[in-house]
């Protein structure tokens, strides 16, 4: 993780160049992703609005994925807290616009960040199905019940954050399989509310 | 003699049906359930983090071999997966 600098205060500065708080707040909210200072279409982006090189404009795009992401990992959730984190000299009013900015996007990244977050592939969605079996090649008449049960999966990938994989399994219990699941799963309950209630 | 014959095909016939339809093909088998749940207490983009994630493994048998399938639930989700099995149970229930 990046430390906050000099440096990226002074990106900052470019900031007063652009033509509307809106595009303040654009900015910020484009510089957000991970990856983003080096995508090329959003350097350009920002080289033009800001009217700066784009050299300049990665520079102020850094500087503002740093000190979100600072803000993001400290959980600073008072303006006192972002505040401090400017240098004395700093433009009052381009301080005040930031802290605001960073402020009201802070709720969404966390959610995102926690959204994001490194784990065993994410259960998407479940569905299942009771069938009864009524013949096979070793019984010719039956009435076996069977529960079948299908769970989509979802594995986040970091490295290609718009190519989610999805994969699926279906699974077929028996109803013994299903009583001693439900055990299993009333005791997983049992323990959640003990957690819960301490 | 016949009475005797007559008394061991009703014993051995419940269990040689049982047997037979435990022979009866099964498509991706749950064999077993393995669980853990814990807190996730930070990450590399949130220092401070408190939520609480549920993951299963599930054993299933493919042919001869078996898969261990693993995913995490939120607890929300752990609580509709619980809903929904036992309305499975009681549907399945319906049938005995």
């Amino acid at each position: 993780m990046a430390v906050l600098t000099e440096e990226h205060f002074s990106a900052f500065q470019m900031l007063l160049k652009a033509p509307s708080k809106d595009a303040v707040r654009q900015l910020c909210k484009d510089s957000f992703p991970s990856g983003a200072p080096e995508s090329r279409q959003l350097i350009e982006r920002a080289a033009a609005t800001l009217s700066v090189s784009a050299g300049e404009a990665q520079r102020l795009l850094l500087a503002l994925h740093t000190l979100s992401h600072h803000i993001l990992f400290h959980s600073l959730v008072a303006p006192e807290q972002i505040l401090a984190l400017f240098p004395e000299a700093f433009h009052p009013s381009l301080k005040n616009l930031l802290t605001k900015i960073l402020l009201e996007q802070s709720p969404t990244w966390r959610s995102e960040a926690l959204a994001n977050q490194i784990s065993l592939p994410r259960l998407l969605e479940m569905d299942w199905r009771v069938d009864m079996k009524t013949a096979s090649d070793s019984v010719s008449r039956m009435a076996v019940p069977t529960c079948l049960v299908h769970m989509k999966q979802v594995q986040h990938s970091q490295a290609t954050p718009t190519l989610d994989s999805l994969s699926s399994v279906t699974v077929e219990l028996s109803r013994e399989t299903l009583d001693t699941m439900l055990d299993g799963l009333g005791r997983i309950r049992d323990q959640l509310s003990v957690v819960a209630g301490k | 003699l016949n009475i005797m014959s007559l008394m061991k095909k009703q014993v051995h016939y419940p269990m040689l049906a049982r047997l037979a339809v435990g022979q009866t093909l099964m498509v991706n088998q749950l064999v077993d359930m393995e669980w853990k749940f814990g807190v996730t207490v930070g990450t590399s983009e949130l220092q401070k983090v408190g939520n609480i994630f549920l993951q299963l493994k599930l054993v299933i048998r493919k042919g001869n071999s078996t898969e261990n399938v693993y995913m995490e639930l939120t607890l929300p989700q752990f609580y509709n997966f619980l809903h929904e099995m036992e309305r499975a149970k009681a549907s399945i229930d319906c049938f005995s």
